[in-house]
């Protein structure tokens, strides 16, 4: 399991619909919206291809204008995928 | 309060990720001290570039399983780039080197270190005139002041070079030639206090995105500030900039003469701040660092035929938008940062543009307030710290010194307390001449035999690997010895590698681009029988002290790298079990600092780093007895070495005079130009997501997937005139070699017609089999931006 600290960079017009749609997303849990337009969220993904697919279908959602990774988790589980580069 | 592991992670990047949204600072240190017993916290800075952000790395099992960024380092605040978040992945990739291997039989295979170090020894031995080092900007400090000191101190050759001669050597040659000392006067606080950001051919998006983002916050909280990108392709920096100005390769010799014209043909320069501050300097013949002095009247007379109209008809860029960036330089009201990297750096006219950009600055008098000055940018974490400072060049000494002046010689041994004379006056081999000597056979004037390559993919990374690395594969009478942490393109030519300890595997300290010295601690073991550089030099180094030889004693007959401990008993730390019974760093540095103060580049002791997240130097001490960095130099109230009253005062002025050139250079065509045979330019460069030649982001899965091959940008219209579709596999060839690649079309960059551009990350694909190795005349510092090439379909 892969967990990824993000900040979700929202648009100014769009900030509150676009966070009710993403609330919802599996794997993704909001932090403390103090900025709407600076929202702290965390993403647990089972592989590294399935957290960059998840954070690529965040920035592609209507209201996202980025997302920044504030923080990565190597957790053991992921050893067998280092084995991704020699394959 | 203790939390299960899942637990653990999750909280901490929840907590991480709402001090980066700007809501809680803090919150990490918060959750550090709550994590369980078994998880740790130490500071690093990031292992990449030249940036120098601060990670925060988590340890757990003799592992490194989190990293975050530092909310107490200045550079970064808390925030990293992609690269910086997954910098704890390079140490567990699954090819880690962890046993000397040496070539038997056409094949790599295992050794002990003892039969490792024999075979170093005696290579040495053999030919010590022969021997060279060639290292890299991401030495750490102390790694490339031994190095230094093996090669100066005791084999007396000056044969050491490292592959910042192919990033930053003409930054230095440029602040040199201008203020008579290197590195910037400035700092990354300019980012915060500019009005406009000029990038002169600087993808500062990709290449330093930590710093970019500092000024792109500062616009998206409604800050007004312009961004100029001056280049030769649109890259994602060009996405973000207010304007994006294009030139033809090579003219941004033409566009800088261009805006001093205007300057002067409008009475528009600072009389003031050059009357009080500046001198005028030419090129003589042949070239020299240090030209000739000129009058204002010949700056004038030679700046006069570089009208608007020649410039723009040259450059491509309009007269009113040469007229627009004159503008911004007359207006003494705005505070411009002008930053540069690579595309100004490797240029066969690097050292000229270099001083250029300086010039407009001085004529201006654009210099010396927060916010306003010319500030380059380095690509590796301690081009500045390591090779500039400690000076692992083939001409230089530490501290600012050079082995051609024998003041600076006689310095340098009584500090090593060396007989006088063992310091070689005759400079060494520079990067390229190095390898070309390497991969010539000695009867033809081959004269390096041995390279002993530290931290640097050589391979891959030098121009022209044609001619300068690949020919050694037939040449038996050379060998090649490389410490590296993964199998890289030049280890599959090495006769011996030697297996390194990497990052946090070990104690470090790196310098940035903005003067900061930074230090960490190791946190993890290397992985296998994989060792310190820093101990492997001086293991070889006491295999040639114990072998007789005397370059490898001091004038009183002792070790040169003599470590005693507390009590003043001498520890053998070229035994690796003794290795960490003292820190070697600490008596490194400390040796090292001493060497600091004469180009007032004053480092504090070792123990001031270790609690601070970086200092910039000069870092001086006050009665009170504390320490204080400098975030300006040259400028009075902001350096402690200014004079009261003086204002500015570029106190290691070449004309003695406290005075900064202001340098006027003609422009030069370039070596090499597309013609009807190869009829496109070819630039070269760095991604986002993979530093380098990859051999450490290419082994971090995720980095590897989001970039995992290297790619030919090509505009859409020279594609089509060859009927060539996005994806295809296309041939690019030069006059040195050729390389087979995927073209994208309209893809992250946007070359204008007639011009490509190809990453060199990919081993699979080395597009340095094509680039050009001729240099700047100064600097010695190849141009991977500019050289002549055709693509074809395969079998065209």
């Amino acid at each position: 399991m892969l967990v990824s600290g993000l900040v979700l960079c929202l648009n100014d017009d769009a900030s509150g619909t676009a966070l009710e749609a993403i609330r919802c997303r599996p794997g993704l849990e909001l932090g403390p919206v103090e900025d709407p337009r600076r929202v702290p969220a965390v993403l647990e993904a089972p592989t590294e291809d399935a957290s960059r697919k998840a954070i690529e279908g965040l920035e592609a959602h209507e209201g996202v204008h980025h997302v920044e990774v504030a923080f990565i988790g190597f957790d053991r589980s992921q050893e067998s995928s280092d084995a991704a580069r020699s394959a | 309060m203790q939390l299960d592991r899942r637990s653990f992670v999750k909280s901490a990047a929840m907590a991480a990720a709402v001090s980066a949204a700007g809501g809680k600072p803090g919150a990490l240190s918060a959750l550090t001290a709550s994590s369980p017993r078994d998880v740790t916290w130490d500071k690093a800075p990031c292992r990449f570039c030249g940036t120098g952000c601060h990670v925060q790395v988590g340890v757990e099992d003799g592992k490194v399983v989190a990293i975050t960024g530092d909310e107490r380092a200045d550079v970064n605040k808390g925030l990293l780039c992609v690269k910086g978040y997954n910098v704890g992945g390079i140490l567990y990739g699954p090819d880690r080197l962890t046993t000397p291997l040496l070539r038997k039989n056409g094949r790599l295979q295992p050794i002990s270190w003892d039969e490792a170090l024999d075979v170093v020894a005696e290579r040495i031995l053999a030919d010590p005139e022969g021997f060279a080092i060639y290292g890299s900007g991401q030495w750490t400090i102390p790694e490339g002041y031994a190095c230094q000191k093996l090669i100066k101190g005791g084999l007396s050759n000056n044969n050491i070079d490292p592959n910042a001669r192919l990033c930053m050597a003409s930054a230095v040659t440029g602040f040199l030639a201008t203020y008579g000392v290197d590195e910037p006067a400035s700092c990354y606080e300019d980012f915060d206090d500019c009005d406009v950001l000029i990038l002169w051919g600087n993808n500062m998006a990709e290449m330093h995105p930590v710093l970019f983002s500092r000024v792109l916050d500062r616009k998206h909280r409604g800050a007004s500030v312009r961004i100029i990108d001056i280049g030769t392709r649109r890259t994602r920096t060009s996405d973000f900039a207010d304007r994006y100005l294009e030139f033809e390769p090579h003219t941004d010799q033409l566009l800088l003469n261009g805006i001093a014209h205007l300057l002067l043909a409008d009475d528009a320069w600072n009389k003031d701040f050059v009357e009080k501050h500046c001198a005028f300097r030419k090129n003589t013949e042949p070239l020299s660092l240090f030209g000739e002095p000129m009058s204002f009247d010949e700056y004038r007379a030679a700046l006069a035929e570089y009208t608007p109209e020649r410039v723009a008809a040259q450059s491509g860029v309009s007269i009113d938008d040469l007229r627009m960036l004159a503008g911004l330089f007359a207006d003494p009201e705005l505070r411009i940062t002008s930053t540069w990297c690579m595309g100004v750096n490797q240029h066969t006219r690097g050292t000229a543009v270099n001083t250029q950009i300086h010039a407009v600055h001085l004529l201006s008098g654009h210099f010396g307030r927060p916010g306003d000055g010319p500030t380059s940018l380095t690509g590796q974490p301690s081009a500045c710290g390591t090779v500039r400072e400690v000076g692992t060049l083939a001409h230089a000494l530490p501290g600012g010194r050079l082995v051609a002046k024998d003041a600076h010689r006689a310095d340098v041994e009584k500090l090593w307390n060396l007989p006088a004379g063992r310091i070689n006056k005759v400079p060494g081999t520079h990067t390229v001449a190095m390898w070309d000597q390497f991969c010539r056979p000695k009867k033809d004037g081959g004269d390096v035999s041995t390279i002993w390559v530290q931290v640097t993919n050589p391979g891959q990374s030098l121009p022209n690997t044609n001619r300068l690395f690949f020919p050694k594969d037939d040449l038996d009478e050379k060998f090649l010895i490389v410490s590296d942490v993964y199998p890289t393109v030049t280890t599959e030519l090495a006769d011996l590698v030697l297996p390194s300890a990497m990052w946090v595997e070990k104690n470090g300290i790196f310098g940035n681009s903005e003067r900061r010295t930074q230090q960490w601690f190791k946190q993890v073991e290397p992985p296998g029988d994989a060792r310190d550089d820093v101990w492997q030099v001086i293991a070889v180094a006491r295999r040639l002290y114990d072998a007789g030889f005397d370059g490898m004693r001091d004038k009183d007959g002792d070790f040169l790298f003599t470590i005693r401990d507390g009590d003043g008993r001498e520890v053998p730390v070229w035994e690796w079990e003794r290795y960490y019974d003292v820190n070697v760093d600490r008596e490194l540095f400390e040796e090292y600092r001493a060497f600091t103060r004469m180009k007032h580049k004053d480092l504090a002791p070792y123990d001031e780093y270790v609690a601070a997240r970086g200092l910039r130097w000069p870092v001086v001490q006050d009665a009170e007895g504390s320490w204080h960095e400098t975030q300006w130099r040259f400028a009075e109230g902001l350096d402690p070495y200014v004079a009261e009253g003086a204002g500015f005062q570029f106190y290691h002025s070449t004309s003695k005079d406290d005075r900064a050139q202001i340098w006027f250079h003609p422009y030069t065509p370039p070596p090499e130009s597309p013609d009807d045979e190869f009829p496109l330019w070819l630039s070269t460069g760095r991604v986002l997501e993979q530093w380098h030649t990859a051999t450490m982001t290419g082994r971090v899965p995720q980095l590897q997937q989001a970039m995992p091959s290297a790619y030919l940008e090509m505009n859409r219209a020279d594609a089509a005139e060859r009927g060539i579709q996005n994806g295809d596999r296309v041939i690019v060839r030069s006059r040195r070699g050729e390389t087979e690649l995927p073209v994208w079309i309209d893809g992250r960059g946007e070359p204008p017609r007639g011009s490509v551009f190809v990453p060199f990350f990919d081993e699979t694909q080395l597009i340095n089999r094509v680039t050009l190795d001729a240099t700047c005349p100064i600097s010695k510092q190849p141009d991977y931006k500019k050289c002549a090439v055709q693509v074809t379909k395969p079998g065209v």
